[in-house]
């Protein structure tokens, strides 16, 4: 199936279901879901609860993300909500505020 | 060219109901209704205000009107249109200009009714004001299919179409090539005819001699005439 | 304005569905099923197996989909063989290639020769 690149001009307001791959470089406010992994690219906003198989944060994150398998916070990363996932990385530089619950 | 056309010439304006069998190719100006069961083209210069309804529509000029056909519907590159479409296939190509309602079902019913008046209506002109000398004779007689009838003014005397009259329904003579100055009404279109120049010798004309046993009218083929004859006995003797 | 802006080209894939508006800049290519409005300022692409409805104004709109809404276009509006569309057009051009099952009102701006000019429709 393809991938979805979502483009640093596009705005989502609403709910986002994916089978597979998601690429945000623009804005999501609203639901991410994803069967797949949701790469948050530096410069993308997304105001949502993000839930995947895994997550990669780059950018502006503000919700719950939730993960089955692995959840990274990149360094150019903002979270600003709480993380459920199986595992979780924080870079150094990036920026988090939240709970985190790794008791999956 | 088509089997059976008729054809509206450039400098010819109608303004009245067309009803055919055959094909149409319009190159001049036709206001009214058009219903055809055959083909009808749209040259180029053709400025169409009327309903169209045919079995096949192209379109390569300008039309004001509704169309529909029980086929198909071709908008090309530089017609500009008007007005509803109504057919089960349609295409608008690229540099078409098109404005109105479209409904992809079946349309292009020449209805029984249509076709039965054909029949027995007469010929009928249609006025002309702009026809630059030439004849807007879109007359007709016989709606009859294979009456090959020949408008063409510049013939002489014997206007009457060498048509096979076996076959002919309701064969009619042809009034004069001139302008009728009756008012606008139906049209019935010729199965075979050319409005503008001198029509081209099919080779129906031998087929005539034998049929009707009448004397072709030598305004068709008048270099055949002698032949004609002597066509006429080796088919008899199916040499 | 960053360089990848300028040619901003989005793809929403086929195993996505989106319940809810779309707007932006760039191009849009929907391969999967949107439920909502779209506004871009460009070309917006409804590829063959995608659903839209919802209304879509943008540059230029080729459905080779499923398209049920408005579409207003400043662009030509073109429905590929494949394409069923339904709704109100308006655009610099409406086209269609046989095989398209449209169910539409075109609107598009251009002068029929002034002999027909007996009323604009």
């Amino acid at each position: 199936m393809a991938s979805t690149v979502i483009g640093p001009g596009i705005t989502i307001e609403g709910e986002v279901i994916a089978d597979d791959d998601v690429v945000v470089q623009g804005t999501i406010r609203g639901k991410l879901t994803s069967q797949d992994a949701v790469i948050i690219e530096a410069g993308a906003t997304v105001e949502a609860d993000v839930s995947a198989a895994s997550v990669v944060v780059s950018g502006s994150v503000t919700g719950d993300v939730q993960a089955a398998d692995r959840v990274d916070l990149q360094s150019t990363g903002r979270l600003v909500g709480d993380v459920k996932a199986a595992r979780l990385t924080i870079a150094d530089g990036a920026s988090f505020k939240g709970n985190v619950d790794m008791d999956v | 060219m088509a089997d059976s056309e008729a054809i509206i010439g450039q400098g010819t304006f109608i303004r009245g109901n067309l009803r055919g069998e055959g094909d149409l190719c319009v190159v001049g100006h036709v206001e009214g209704v058009i219903e055809v069961r055959g083909q009808v083209i749209f040259e180029e210069t053709s400025i169409i205000q009327a309903d169209v309804t045919a079995e096949r529509i192209i379109v390569r000029g300008a039309i004001a009107g509704e169309l529909s056909a029980k086929e198909s519907i071709v908008l090309e590159e530089g017609c500009r249109v008007v007005g509803g479409l109504r057919a089960p296939r349609l295409r608008i190509e690229p540099g078409a200009l098109y404005r109105g309602r479209i409904d992809m079902m079946e349309g292009g019913a020449v209805t029984a009714a249509a076709s039965a008046k054909q029949q027995s209506r007469p010929a009928v002109q249609a006025t002309q004001p702009s026809a630059a000398g030439r004849s807007a004779s879109v007359v007709a007689s016989a709606p009859a299919r294979p009456a090959p009838a020949r408008p063409a003014p510049s013939r002489t005397a014997p206007n009457r179409p060498p048509a096979r009259p076996a076959r002919a329904q309701a064969v009619q003579p042809l009034p004069e090539p001139e302008v009728q100055p009756q008012p606008a009404s139906s049209v019935a279109l010729p199965r075979v005819g050319r409005i503008r120049s001198a029509p081209a010798v099919t080779e129906s004309a031998p087929v005539q001699a034998s049929d009707s046993g009448d004397v072709p009218p030598p305004p068709v083929v008048p270099a055949l005439k002698k032949k004609t004859k002597g066509a006429v006995r080796k088919r008899g003797d199916a040499s | 304005m960053r360089k990848d802006e300028l040619e901003a080209a989005s793809t929403l894939g086929s195993g996505i569905s989106i319940q809810g508006r779309i707007m932006g800049e760039g191009n849009l290519t929907v391969e999967g099923s949107v439920e909502g409005d779209v506004t871009i300022q460009g070309d917006f692409v409804v590829a063959a197996g995608a659903r839209v409805h919802g209304s879509v104004e943008a540059h230029g709109v080729v459905v080779e989909g499923d398209l049920e809404g408005d579409i207003l276009a400043t662009g030509p509006v073109h429905a590929g063989a494949g394409a069923s569309l339904r709704g109100n057009v308006k655009g610099q051009a409406f086209t269609m290639e046989e095989g398209a099952t449209v169910s539409v009102t075109v609107d598009a701006d251009f002068d029929l020769p002034p002999e027909l000019q007996g009323g604009r429709e």
